[in-house]
């Protein structure tokens, strides 16, 4: 039954390592359109199970195939609110009520670019991946369980707007993009989610939730057949899931920011600053991972705990822990966010941007070089103890085009050359924006 | 997790699995939490984590941390009951993931955080003036960051309200901030802060965790026995969890922020004589069919079935008995809410739940004890969560005792759940 198509790029690609030892990676391209990927963990007592469907708050704008004319554009908040809706069931038993039943803790989450659905337990992985994928493959959607989520999502958006990092970190957003909709919040408007009604999220779901859209990730210690039985059984009455034919809008985007400063007053002790720099995205899946990846040691070597600019800002009590960073990578976007609280945000702010130009005026030292891949290094080997991220990664390396188990090859390739260029040409002034949340007496 | 005495009031616990990439190795000084001494006592495993003798600078241990492979050496604070943890830890990967097979990550790690412990970096006998106002601006910000997440200061808030005065005895109190009060922080001098080193080191019960490969566990072992071998502790205590009373009538408390959403919080107290083993696990349960899971009484109740918010969750705190009930949502929605918590708890204590849900709920506990296996970091925090608890055993054993607790013992302990604050923090008009 089931079709095992990718045995060959194991062999292509050279993944073999002390992480991923043959025979405990599974790479399926099962006959309904699923893409199944297995990586069995023995020695370690949960299993983690996600599924990713490739669809996610930022495209609320496309044609169900080509013979649509037009684009559909639909309320803002849609690809969340079916997620809050996919647990409910025709029997009236919620999905979550069922895993009661097996132990599992189940939750659901919605991106920019992804919807995921997960699971993890330390029994019964069988029975709750059953009841996963027959709620996430049966939608039921009724005015009536539609109207009752709209109290349950107002909160959630009345929570986020309450929540300062939350607020920074949007405006950091709108303040780089000025098209592409991640600049809307990923649960919509108050006003936006009441317009939406049981046929939007069939639309939504019949377009998108497409296996060949899909992927099922599965870490940790499990009998790889016995998941492979429960998916054969599960899709066994389906058919074929079509060949995928949705087109998603595409933007043009202006590699300009869309303003370079924003100041909000919030109810906080401490003002939060972020500030992000729009990147040109690389044209093929796999140069945007290495990018995302070169990106990272560059923000490490910025603003890591070694840096002068670190050093400076924590020595001078502007700031009081390290700067984080994230690269947010998605369709058509890359970016690097820095973010950090402080009492002094206008100085992070001068500061940062000082230390950019800087370090565009020299080489990158050696040293600080290999230092910082070695630590980059020791994250992801750490990363491997936890069968969650492992699975996470595999379902986001898939729905993005690439093979995570490539992350090593990655690191230890990537040439201080290619930081020195990247930082030169990806790192500018007209391609920023900073976001800031005072406290409202200041 | 093997436990062994190594001084008085000292104790080394070690979990050992070769499946770990990680290694944790955590050494847990704790005190009683006073008014007085909590500000000085925070900034101690701060200052010991901020450099060392031999790598004198932030940067100098930073770059030395980058070279272990980006190995964490962390200081941290928490509040048990009334006691002050003051934790002083390192993370790493082990050393068989080195990418140079010449290098000792872990005999590395273990002696970089011993000599942070032993020698930390003094100038003429005292912390240098530079890292006391560092750690000083630390904790100032700690303290501000906390109004940063509403859920979480809307919690804090309740607590302080219920334990106002209450606790160990009139110095330790339930209601001290872990990290003190900035009026105090601001006073600090560096002798202070040195002679708290000194306080901390010598006054505290300590708990040594280590978790991780099996390797080197002799060697460090026995570095923490000669550390520790001339360890005498002034004040011999033994740890207490007191049930404290419930006030005569329920306190309500309502607080005005600039914000879009309520959130309400409802404190209960746990009021019975003795607290015992079967006790806790009896409690553990109740409150996740009260509100721990998402099939629990206020899952299904307030948020499914009444659409009032997006959360509405309970969380039991062994430490100091007490169950605390968070929800987010409209102000207008507020005396529903509290009405339909009251009267899903008043369910459970009349034992209107069933045989099924409770062993769903066993279930739940069960399996999240099976995951905490997997984690260097959640292994180490379980321990030591059940030595300072004085409940020995392995997490199979936790496993068994879990899987006896009957619904007598449940609608007994639920019984013994009493309201004694409720805390509104709600927007301006």
């Amino acid at each position: 039954m089931t079709q095992i198509i990718d045995q060959m790029d194991d062999n292509n690609v050279s993944c073999e390592s002390a992480f991923f030892h043959e025979g405990n990676y599974k790479k399926i391209k099962h006959e309904s359109g699923l893409t199944i990927i297995l990586n069995m963990m023995p020695k370690y007592t949960y299993s983690y199970a996600v599924v990713g469907v490739k669809y996610g708050s930022a495209n609320n704008e496309f044609k169900r195939d080509s013979a649509c004319e037009d684009f559909l554009l639909l309320p803002q908040g849609v690809a969340h609110f079916l997620e809050h809706k996919m647990f409910e069931n025709e029997d009236g038993e919620d999905t979550l009520q069922k895993f009661a039943h097996t132990g599992a803790m189940a939750n659901a989450y919605t991106g920019f670019d992804q919807t995921c659905y997960l699971i993890s337990c330390s029994q019964h992985l069988e029975k709750s991946l059953h009841i996963l994928l027959n709620s996430i493959l049966n939608p039921y959607f009724t005015s009536e369980n539609v109207e009752k989520e709209k109290g349950i999502i107002a909160q959630e958006i009345r929570m986020c707007e309450d929540d300062p990092n939350w607020q920074c970190y949007f405006e950091v957003i709108r303040g780089l993009y000025y098209k592409i909709p991640i600049i809307y919040d990923i649960a919509g408007t108050e006003e936006t989610i009441n317009l939406i009604t049981p046929e939007h999220l069939y639309e939504c779901y019949n377009t998108f939730y497409n296996l060949n859209n899909m992927v099922l990730s599965v870490a940790g210690n499990f009998d790889y057949l016995e998941v492979l039985e429960t998916v054969d059984r599960v899709l066994a009455q389906r058919e074929k899931s079509r060949p995928l034919e949705v087109i998603n809008k595409s933007y043009d985007e202006p590699m300009i920011s869309v303003r370079k400063r924003n100041v909000l007053s919030l109810p906080v002790e401490l003002s939060l600053i972020k500030v992000g720099f729009k990147h040109i995205p690389a044209k093929s899946s796999k140069s945007n991972f290495i990018l995302n990846i070169k990106h990272c040691l560059i923000n490490d070597l910025i603003v890591g705990r070694t840096s002068a600019l670190y050093c400076d800002l924590y020595y001078n009590k502007i700031i009081s822990r390290p700067i984080s960073y994230e690269v947010l990578n998605g369709d058509n976007y890359l970016a690097s966010i820095f973010s950090v609280s402080s009492q002094y945000p206008e100085l992070v702010e001068k500061k940062l941007f000082d230390a950019i130009d800087a370090m565009k005026q020299q080489d990158i030292l050696e040293s600080d070089f290999l230092a910082v891949k070695k630590s980059f290094y020791g994250r992801y080997v750490s990363d491997m103890d936890n069968p969650e991220i492992v699975a996470t990664n595999h379902m986001t390396g898939y729905l993005d085009g690439v093979d995570f188990r490539e992350w090593q090859n990655v690191i230890m390739n990537i040439e201080k050359a290619e930081l020195e260029e990247l930082i030169r040409n990806s790192y500018n002034y007209d391609s920023s924006s900073v976001s800031i949340v005072n406290p409202m007496d200041k | 997790m093997t436990r062994e005495k190594i001084a008085n009031n000292v104790y080394f616990n070690s979990y050992t699995d070769n499946k770990f990439k990680n290694n944790i190795l955590v050494v847990r000084f704790i005190l009683p939490l006073e008014k007085e001494t909590a500000s000085r006592y925070a900034m101690v495993p701060y200052l010991l984590t901020i450099s060392s003798k031999e790598h004198d600078s932030v940067v100098k241990l930073n770059k030395k941390l980058d070279d272990l492979y980006g190995a964490n050496l962390w200081g941290d604070v928490e509040k048990i009951g009334s006691y002050q943890v003051l934790s002083v830890g390192i993370n790493f990967i082990d050393k068989r993931y080195s990418i140079n097979p010449t290098e000792d990550i872990n005999a590395e790690c273990f002696d970089l955080l011993l000599s942070v412990l032993k020698e930390p970096d003094l100038l003429n006998g005292f912390f240098k003036d530079e890292h006391i106002d560092i750690v000083k601006h630390i904790l100032t910000n700690k303290i501000k960051d906390r109004l940063n997440n509403k859920a979480v200061y809307a919690m804090e808030r309740c607590k302080e309200l219920m334990f106002e005065d209450q606790g160990l005895n009139n110095l330790a109190n339930l209601s001290v901030s872990k990290f003190g009060a900035q009026e105090y922080i601001d006073l600090i001098t560096k002798q202070e802060a040195t002679s708290a080193y000194y306080q901390v080191i010598n006054k505290s019960r300590i708990e040594i965790n280590y978790v991780g490969n099996k390797d080197n566990l002799l060697p460090i072992k026995s570095e923490f026995k000669r550390l520790f071998k001339r360890y005498v502790s002034y004040v011999k205590f033994d740890l207490e969890f007191p049930l404290l009373e419930c006030k005569p009538q329920v306190l309500t408390v309502e607080e005005k922020l600039d914000i879009k959403q309520c959130n309400l919080v409802l404190g209960f107290k746990i009021s019975d004589v003795i607290m015992i083993e079967h006790k806790l696990r009896a409690l553990t349960v109740v409150n996740l069919l009260f509100g721990g899971t998402p099939f629990s009484k206020l899952f299904v109740n307030v948020r499914e079935k009444m659409s009032l918010c997006y959360n509405c969750v309970s969380r039991y705190d062994k430490f100091s008995n007490s169950v605390l009930v968070f929800m987010g949502l409209q102000f207008e929605d507020k005396e529903k809410a509290i009405k339909e918590v009251l009267s899903q708890l008043e369910e459970i204590k009349n034992g209107n739940f069933s045989e099924t849900d409770l062993e769903n709920t066993k279930l739940t506990i069960i399996d999240t004890l099976l995951r905490s296996k997997d984690s260097v970091d959640e292994t180490d925090r379980w321990y030591f969560r059940q030595n300072v608890l004085e409940i020995s055993g392995k997490i199979e054993e936790e496993i068994m005792a879990v899987s006896r607790i009957s619904k007598k013992q449940v609608v007994e302990a639920a019984g013994t759940i009493k309201l004694d604050t409720v805390y509104v923090l709600k927007g301006a008009d």
